[in-house]
């Protein structure tokens, strides 16, 4: 879009302002609401908003006469003029419109009326916005009710319309009068959604205010008028972010602290019923949320280290209501849809009098308003310094992990002073080597919900995958484990690291086993959740998988085979977490994990390695059931 | 952590090309050379090779155009590169909805196979079938504004730079309608009543490709190619056409208007 670029004289100093709706900056400024203004200058009545934000917050303004405005801008616009059209210059000084609008000593001027008569007619300015702008007791209304709808949020212009039309239809149409006035009352901060390059010592690339992403494209718009206005294509998904597009925020108020100065007591952890180990993570993580924000460029990190099946939900459940009692608001945040569809009944349950918002790509509560968000972390960027407390699960999920726009989204989303809780039973290499610096806080559940040790992984050596497709046998050693476990009555998730192994080996196991129900499923899978459903209820006895199904699924009485472990496409991380699957229920809480391959690979040794170090933790701090100091 | 950022960009350096796909996303080794999408991508194209029907350009069979309100259609015919399925309707908002611009030298790249075989289709040995110039289907200011690009506008402009034929516009939209999907097709053609007119220079630019011919290879009638996006009931680009005839009428300068279109639902 464009919008109007002028500058006001308030006592001795100039100020550049940029304005949606000029009509309102003129009252706003001559009705003395503002103080004591003395002069209004037009420097233009409408650009390419990029560049009005650009004038606004870079370059200091001074009393200058018509010609010197001019200049200024055309210095300020220096780059632009380079980077888009060489019309420039001739688009700013023949904008006939520019002048003294008002001056305290002689009232408005011809350009002023000019300015006023033409602003009525412009598309979206409707006539009933003019009599809004007399009626101005309605107009202040309309202004809090905008700022107050966009408390935390950072929207775009599309964005804040689907949200009018649906928290307040009335203000749709006259949204830009509204918003313009809460924007000079300080109430909402008004840029653009992409922010300028910056150049000097060290020269940065322009880059998207929604996602921090530098991935840029210039095209011609139609809607600023500019021949290469700059859009993001990192956050397409999310409606598009481009250099004259309106990005709206709120001005962020400070943070609130978990229960304050209190140590964590049993009575806040009670009600929970947690098991010992989760009792103490929970403590340390309360601990933390209790504790005073340092002065720092961002908001304090705690890592819940939670091995696979530790019950890391029931956990998060006194850290929110910490939050909750000193009325700050609290947002989960998870890579995963179907982690989010899970949680929020759970949520729901555990917080009945709380509104729970949960949004995720095509949600029904996009605009909804709770103290508990519970979001995949794409709807991030549309929040602004909102919540006091971010919890991210799954965080070494994918698309999470290795994508700096959703970290860049999740630390905008949260106040410069809130904190940061992350939950993993498999935290990324970088995390983990910062634990070891100690750097990071945190804590250790070293042990799943129903006190069991983890299965430890055992070993088969076999040849590749591709390679027993060729031969069209699979190995004997592998046939026998199989067999065991199909006899003691347990569901098999079978992992390969490749999606066109998953028919072969299928066909290969019927031979093999051709009284259980098998089947393969991958991400190419349209029908996965039935399948998934299908195994969880025992239809489908055997299931051949890649990593899709390596989190988030859980299935009583199971046993995981994990085939051409060596692969590279295994890392730690991934073994550990497929092995997770196995043992997660009461009744059966020894399930078997094999890992098969021609190779023992580093991968595997430091998953092994991983889950006897968990299991030795937790024998020795006494959360075993079998733990010789439980008491 | 630096250290990692660092052997990333030695392995990008070391490792062979790879591109990334953009309709899925995938990286792979090469892409196709005249779309520049990974080869399965390409595969999965529903080409409309040969039209059913003569007079839309439908892959299938076509009731709307033997129907006798048909006799009024202004438009000569219609040809359309592919049949609309739920991967094009899916590319098709990517371009047109998200805003990926990306897309729009896929699509006119495949526009531009219709259109050529178009031109074969209609040249034989004694005639040679020729456009005058293109224009295409406009979008109301509003739309414009709000979208920051039309479309049909970028796909005709794209064509007209590859085959060499002047892009004029010629068409003003008054207002814009609801979405056409939500309606009937009677509703869809009582509504493109009115919807659009001559742009004001349009008599001016039309006579002036008129008079960029000498006398003696005069071209009549004058051939305009009007480019949309999507054919559905061919309500709106019938509504374009019959407006252009009338400016053609008024001029006594006849005219056919062939319609081109990226995709036939």
């Amino acid at each position: 879009m464009r919008a109007a670029v002028y500058a006001v004289q308030c006592k001795n100093r100039w100020e550049v302002r940029i304005s949606i709706d000029l009509r309102v900056d003129l009252i706003w400024w001559t009705s003395g609401a503002a103080g004591d203004a003395r002069k209004i200058w037009l420097l233009s009545s409408g650009m390419p908003l990029g560049w009005a934000v650009k004038l606004r917050d870079r370059f200091q303004a001074e009393e200058r006469n018509i010609n010197d405005w001019t200049l200024w801008m055309r210095h300020g616009l220096k780059r632009e003029h380079a980077d888009e059209i060489e019309g420039i210059i001739e688009w700013l000084v023949e904008d006939r419109q520019a002048g003294l609008l008002w001056d305290r000593a002689s009232g408005w001027t011809a350009i002023a009326e000019e300015q006023w008569k033409c602003l009525s007619g412009v598309d979206g300015l409707m006539d009933s916005d003019l009599t809004l702008v007399r009626e101005q007791q309605e107009l202040v209304r309309r202004a809090i009710l905008i700022a107050e709808l966009l408390v935390g949020r950072s929207l775009l212009e599309a964005e804040l319309q689907q949200l009018l039309a649906e928290a307040a239809p009335d203000l749709s149409a006259s949204w830009r009068t509204a918003v313009q006035l809460a924007h000079l009352q300080g109430r909402l901060h008004l840029t653009a959604a992409l922010a300028p390059e910056e150049r000097g010592l060290r020269r940065k690339n322009p880059r998207c205010r929604r996602c921090g992403s530098e991935l840029l494209r210039r095209t011609a718009c139609a809607s600023c008028g500019s021949p290469a206005c700059a859009y993001c294509e990192a956050c397409l998904a999310l409606g598009r972010s481009r250099a004259c597009a309106l990005l709206l925020r709120t001005a962020a108020f400070p943070a609130v602290h978990g229960t304050a100065g209190m140590a964590p007591t049993a009575a806040a952890l009670g009600r929970w019923g947690l098991s010992p180990a989760q009792r103490e993570a929970a403590g340390a993580a309360l601990g933390f949320l209790a504790a005073p924000a340092k002065r720092a460029a961002k908001p304090a990190q705690f890592l819940l280290w939670a091995v696979t099946g530790a019950g890391k939900t029931e956990m998060i459940f006194p850290l929110i209501q910490s939050i909750l009692d000193t009325r700050g608001r609290v947002l989960i945040a998870t890579p995963r849809r179907d982690v989010v569809l899970e949680l929020s009944p759970r949520i729901a349950k555990a917080f009945p009098s709380e509104t729970v918002s949960t949004l995720y790509g095509g949600s029904e509560e996009r605009w909804q308003e709770g103290s508990i968000t519970l979001a995949t972390t794409h709807q991030l960027m549309r929040f602004y310094h909102a919540f006091d407390l971010v919890i991210i699960d799954e965080l070494d999920a994918f698309p999470y992990h290795n994508d700096p726009m959703l970290a860049f989204a999740a630390r905008e989303a949260c106040k410069s002073d809130g904190k940061f809780i992350f939950l993993s039973a498999t935290p990324p290499l970088a995390l983990q080597r910062e634990i070891e610096r100690g750097k990071l806080a945190h804590a250790k559940v070293p042990v799943r919900f129903h006190r069991h040790p983890l299965p430890v992984p055992k070993r088969i050596s076999m040849n590749s995958v591709a390679r027993c497709i060729q031969k069209r046998s699979l190995p004997s050693a592998l046939i026998e484990a199989l067999e065991r476990s199909i006899h003691r009555g347990a569901q098999i998730f079978l992992f390969v690291s490749r999606i066109r192994h998953i028919d072969p080996i299928v066909e290969l196991l019927k031979q093999s086993f051709g009284d259980i129900p098998i089947a393969g499923t991958s991400s190419q899978d349209s029908a996965r959740g039935d399948k998934v459903l299908a195994f969880r209820s025992a239809d489908i006895r055997l299931l051949v998988t890649t990593t899709i199904l390596e989190r988030g699924v859980t299935v009583p009485r199971s046993d995981v085979f994990i085939l051409d472990a060596d692969s590279n496409l295994f890392d730690e991380a991934s073994l550990v977490q497929m092995a997770g699957r196995a043992g997660r229920s009461k009744d059966d809480p020894a399930g078997n994990v094999i890992f098969a391959a021609r190779e023992w690979t580093r991968s595997q040794k430091l998953a092994v390695k991983q889950i006897k170090e968990m299991n030795k933790i937790a024998y020795s701090k006494g959360y075993l059931i079998d733990s010789p100091r439980l008491k | 952590m630096k250290w990692q950022t660092f052997m990333n960009s030695v392995h990008q350096f070391i490792s062979p090309p790879v591109d990334t796909c953009l309709t899925c996303n995938k990286r792979v080794k090469q892409l196709n050379t005249s779309l520049a999408i990974c080869e399965e991508c390409t595969r999965t194209i529903p080409w409309i090779a040969k039209p059913r029907c003569g007079v839309c350009g439908r892959h299938i069979g076509c009731p709307d155009c033997t129907r006798p309100a048909a006799a009024q259609r202004a438009i000569v015919c219609n040809r359309s590169s592919v049949a609309y399925n739920a991967q094009m309707r899916e590319w098709l908002a990517q371009y047109k909805y998200r805003g990926n611009e990306r897309y729009a030298e896929l699509l006119a790249k495949m526009l531009e196979r219709a259109y050529t075989g178009m031109k074969r289709e209609f040249t034989n040995t004694h005639f040679k079938w020729k456009i005058d110039f293109i224009t295409f289907v406009p979008v109301s200011q509003v739309r414009l504004s709000e979208r920051g690009f039309n479309q049909a506008e970028m796909l005709g402009s794209i064509l007209s730079r590859k085959q060499r034929i002047p892009l004029i516009p010629l068409l003003e939209r008054r207002r814009h309608t609801v979405k056409q999907s939500f309606k009937s097709r009677h509703e869809r053609i009582q509504d493109m009543q009115g919807i659009f007119q001559l742009h004001s220079s349009a008599v001016q630019r039309m006579k002036d490709v008129l008079n960029s011919y000498s006398s003696s290879t005069s071209p009549l009638p004058l051939r305009i190619l009007l480019v949309d996006d999507i054919y559905t009931t061919g309500s709106t680009v019938n509504a374009c056409a019959h407006i252009l005839k009338e400016a053609g009428l008024s001029l006594n300068m006849p005219l056919e208007v062939y319609c081109l279109t990226w995709a036939r639902s």
